[in-house]
């Protein structure tokens, strides 16, 4: 059973269009992530699921249930804030308590001064002060509990408000961009600790992040959405390597992919300066292609091994120790820029140092093929995920 | 499946929005729209609805209506001008120059604030009128310029000054610090920089609150009906309370008199906010601006000597004129020690007196209001905030409404409303019709300062308490009100102060022999025993002064500072 389903979703504000027709399905368990630009219309499908919006037509089921007209607090699920939204005239305790308090004390028991007496909160609270206690300690926040919001850092905070939604045992558990305001080192030690906690809970989690980094290593899909649209929904590594689109490839993947103008004959494939010939080439429409810039390689002026080898023109290099990131042009594509990722480990480097001429070879197997609305085009000989099962 | 009509509460509670919708009906709507319609059909008290706008007409071309409106925008503009002269000198020096005990002035000139206006009018009168404290002390009679239309202009302008001077002196101090060092350093000198860049960048704000005091004059009761009666200068306010007051009973034409004062405040309300809502430059940011205030040099003297004068016209001769009458056994017998006594306390408090019981309905009444007013403003701030489309246009309209809404108005359509003979049962002539009152007046208090409280809360507070499991109702009990409380416990204080001791719309709808404050007052000067009434006024000016001081103070300590906008 699927733990979340969209079907058809459409949301506009005003005259902005904000998602048009979105469909997706989450197994029960799945860590998906919501990647894209800011804009592209991520929160505002996850605050449709929450039910904290309702969508203009369309159908959110949590569960095998359709959940349109449940307000959010029937839909059973928890929500990680970007600014962690903590209570701030409550302490870290009651903070956490208060999901459980919502759901399990009648009205009367939670008035003031009623509450004293009311046999019912009298036996739930000790059964609440000691599940917010086994959270706490699961987050590591037990000496945290009778602190204010306001006197906790930014790690701390993030653990409270994870803390908070996951107290109630949600079947689906939503978090809203909750690593942006950490700074970079404590991102990768919360990434990993929401990671287990995953794997620990086996909660269902939707994650939305304008950070592929933390959509890459954390799920175990990512939807990419661009204009309130769905470009493609896979796990990371088919994204990478087996985009849709140009969008796609351009999105997924840090150095960004060379994009590089092409003319396809028609039995040749040009790049540049260079030909590549006897080529039965069928993907007639091409006009442009993609290459990773660890794809290519630099190569040895003499050097014939590869289907293409164009001079490089090199502008600047970076010097990341283990690798050195190019940025430069090709012969005959001076107008595009040249990206290559130039690493320690395969002798590369010896090359960079020591010759005058760059020149970069790649394979026709390396490259990806797209038309000129920026679709992929497929053709199974020269097809990376065909290589990668030869392999 | 269409999700248009799918409620998830995003938009905020139902209920709450009911509550905020049917609340602002009964205390705002009911009562304007009794005025407009009583305007249109004179006949509308006897049930009928024969002859539409016959009086309508004729009121609005009666020649008394056009003296009425002429002397309440003179009035209007003369206060206007009196304030300006007396704010703008003092602000510019108090923001171009390190003053001598700048902050004791500051203070001083806070205290008009707690003075209601109409016992301010009744001190000058005290000191000014033939035989008065001045003619005792000095031997100068300036009766002449009491009982005159320059004199009301010139009181009216020292009751309301200080609104101009603590805006403009703010001003001209962040403007000042911001742009005249530029002015300065491409040449300018500091009074040419002042002229040239601050003083123009500061004209929005100066024309924000000189509107304020135009719009505070023109509604003002107590001071043209204690003194410009006597000399016959009629102004809207005076003309509509006696049209519905005195006999012949007028309803028609109070009600269209109505309409033209409203209309006036109206116009002035809405071109203080266009004002305000454009370009404002007096953003504060959180930097420390250097001071690079200049010594007075020989000038210092004068600066204080001009300091004083104007804290003691404004501040110091009102009170000391009640204190002396209020502590006189007889005001015949003038300013001499035999005559000094405390016979008028003891009177106005001693056991089961009409005082006593009048301080305690005020006080009764300013709290039922303050939290009134606190919860139906929290709750009425809440939905216009989380509101959308037009439901929020009406709410917000109507919330600030009353903003425009002289209380002389208020009490004539709440007289209109609620004393239709067919009603079944209705709260006029009991103690709660002066609440309904009140709390028209004095909502636009706590809905402002909700609405700015609630624009600080982060909009996921609330999203996370409905995630958490809250209904829209829950989150608002438990996460959003307490948050904005301290707030509101700010704006139920002032309500408190002003409801407590409200003199006109009290002085229209107060039940038979039910007394307040205000009402004691005005009726103790008018039946000549000026003694006992102002001692009821300085009591009332110290109890409510420091009654919500005390409470501010105390919350403060209990919150020890952990809750910020107790200011």
């Amino acid at each position: 059973m699927a733990g979340l389903e969209l079907r058809n979703i459409r949301k506009s504000f005003g005259s902005t269009d904000v998602l048009k027709g979105l469909s997706l399905e989450i197994a029960d368990g799945e860590f998906l992530s919501l990647v894209g630009e800011s804009g592209c219309g991520k929160s505002t499908l996850l605050r449709i699921i929450s039910g904290l919006e309702a969508p203009d037509s369309g159908e959110v089921l949590i569960a095998g249930e359709v959940v349109n007209t449940a307000s959010p607090k029937d839909r059973n699920i928890s929500m990680v804030f970007q600014d962690y939204a903590l209570y701030p005239h409550m302490s870290v305790a009651q903070n956490i308590a208060m999901p459980l308090i919502m759901a399990r004390l009648p009205l009367h028991a939670r008035l003031p001064l009623v509450n004293l007496v009311s046999p019912r909160a009298r036996s739930i609270k000790p059964v609440i002060a000691s599940e917010v206690e086994a959270v706490a300690r699961q987050l590591r926040i037990e000496h945290l509990l009778n602190r204010r919001p306001a006197e906790l850092s930014g790690g701390q905070r993030q653990r409270v408000a994870l803390g908070r939604a996951l107290v109630r045992h949600p079947k689906l558990f939503l978090m809203d961009e909750p690593l942006s305001n950490l700074d970079a080192k404590l991102r990768v030690e919360v990434r990993k600790e929401i990671t287990e906690l995953h794997q620990s809970t086996g909660y269902t989690f939707v994650y939305v992040t304008h950070d592929q980094t933390e959509a890459m290593t954390m799920s175990h899909r990512v939807a990419l959405l661009q204009k309130g649209e769905l470009l493609q929904l896979a796990t990371p590594s088919t994204l990478y390597a087996d985009p849709n689109s140009v969008s796609v490839a351009r999105f997924i993947g840090s150095p960004e992919i060379n994009i590089l103008p092409v003319s396809v004959g028609a039995e040749d494939l040009r790049v540049g300066t260079v030909v590549h010939p006897g080529l039965a080439f069928n993907l007639s429409s091409c006009v442009q292609i993609g290459l990773r810039p660890e794809a290519a390689r630099l190569v040895g002026s003499q050097d014939v091994s590869t289907d293409f080898k164009l001079a490089y023109n090199r502008h600047l290099s970076e010097d990341l120790g283990h690798e050195v990131l190019l940025h430069g042009t090709l012969a005959g594509v001076q107008d595009t820029p040249f990206r290559l990722r130039v690493s320690q480990a395969i002798g590369q480097r010896a090359v960079l140092d020591t010759q005058e001429e760059l020149f970069v070879g790649f394979d026709c197997s390396d490259l990806l093929y797209f038309d000129a609305q920026g679709e992929r085009l497929r053709d199974a000989r020269f097809s990376m995920a065909m290589r990668e099962a030869a392999q | 499946m269409a999700g248009g009509s799918v409620t998830t509460g995003a938009e905020g509670s139902v209920l709450l929005k009911w509550i905020a919708t049917l609340g602002l009906l009964i205390v705002v709507a009911i009562p304007c729209l009794f005025i407009v319609v009583q305007a249109i059909f004179p006949e509308f008290g006897s049930g009928s609805f024969a002859a539409p706008f016959s009086l309508f007409f004729k009121t609005l071309s009666d020649p008394a209506l056009f003296g009425m409106a002429g002397n309440t925008l003179l009035l209007g503009v003369g206060t206007v001008i009196c304030a300006a002269v007396f704010a703008v000198p003092l602000a510019a020096l108090r923001a171009l120059y390190r003053v001598p005990g700048a902050l004791i002035w500051d203070g001083l000139l806070l205290i008009p604030f707690m003075i209601p206006p109409y016992i301010a009018a009744l001190g000058w009168i005290m000191t000014l009128q033939p035989r008065g404290y001045l003619e005792q002390v000095t031997g100068f009679n300036m009766a002449s310029l009491l009982f005159s239309v320059s004199g009301i202009m010139l009181i009216m302008g020292l009751n309301t000054f200080s609104v101009v001077y603590f805006v403009l002196s703010r001003t001209f101090e962040t403007i000042g610090a911001r742009y005249s060092d530029v002015g300065r350093v491409f040449g300018a000198g500091q009074w040419r920089s002042f002229w040239r860049i601050t003083f123009p960048l500061a004209m929005p704000g100066l024309a924000a609150s000189l509107l304020l005091v135009f719009a505070m004059s023109i509604e003002e009761y107590g001071t043209p009906a204690a003194l410009g009666r006597r000399i016959g200068f009629e102004v809207l306010v005076t003309g509509i309370e006696n049209r519905i007051s005195e006999w012949p009973i007028d309803l028609p034409g109070s009600a269209t008199l109505s309409l033209v004062l409203v209309g006036m405040a109206l116009v002035a309300f809405m071109v203080q906010r266009w004002l305000l809502n454009r370009r404002d430059y007096r953003i504060v940011g959180g930097k420390p601006q250097a001071s690079d205030k200049r010594s007075l040099g020989v000038w210092a003297v004068p600066a204080t000597l001009l300091f004083a004068f104007v804290a003691l016209l404004a501040t110091g001769l009102p009170i000391l004129a009640i204190l002396a009458t209020a502590l006189s056994r007889t005001i015949s017998g003038g300013l001499k020690p035999s005559n000094m006594g405390l016979d008028n306390f003891r009177e106005l408090l001693g056991a089961g007196s009409d005082g006593l019981i009048a301080l305690g309905n005020s006080l009764m009444l300013g709290t039922t209001t303050a939290l009134l007013a606190g919860l139906l403003g929290a709750i009425t701030a809440y939905s216009v905030v989380k509101g959308r489309g037009r439901f929020r246009i009406v709410l917000d309209a109507l919330s600030i409404t009353p903003n425009s809404l002289p209380g002389v108005v208020v009490g004539v359509g709440i007289i209109l409303a609620w004393n239709q003979p067919w009603l079944p049962i209705t709260p006029y002539n009991t103690p709660f019709i002066l609440l309904l009152a009140y709390v028209c007046i004095l909502l636009p208090q706590p809905v402002r300062y909700a609405t700015a409280s609630l624009h600080q809360l982060g909009d996921n507070l609330e999203s996370a308490a409905r995630v958490s499991g809250a209904g829209p109702l829950r989150a608002f009990t438990r996460i959003v009100f307490p948050l904005i409380l301290p707030s509101m416990v700010t704006a139920m204080i002032l309500v408190f102060a002003v409801a407590s001791r409200e003199l006109v719309a009290s002085l229209l709808v107060a039940p038979v022999g039910f007394q307040t404050i205000a009402v004691y007052i005005w009726q103790q000067f008018d039946q000549g025993s000026a003694g006992l009434g102002m001692a009821m006024a300085f009591c009332a000016v110290l109890i409510t002064t420091l009654i919500p001081l005390a409470l501010i103070s105390l919350l403060r300590w209990l919150t020890r500072g952990s809750v910020a906008g107790l200011s």
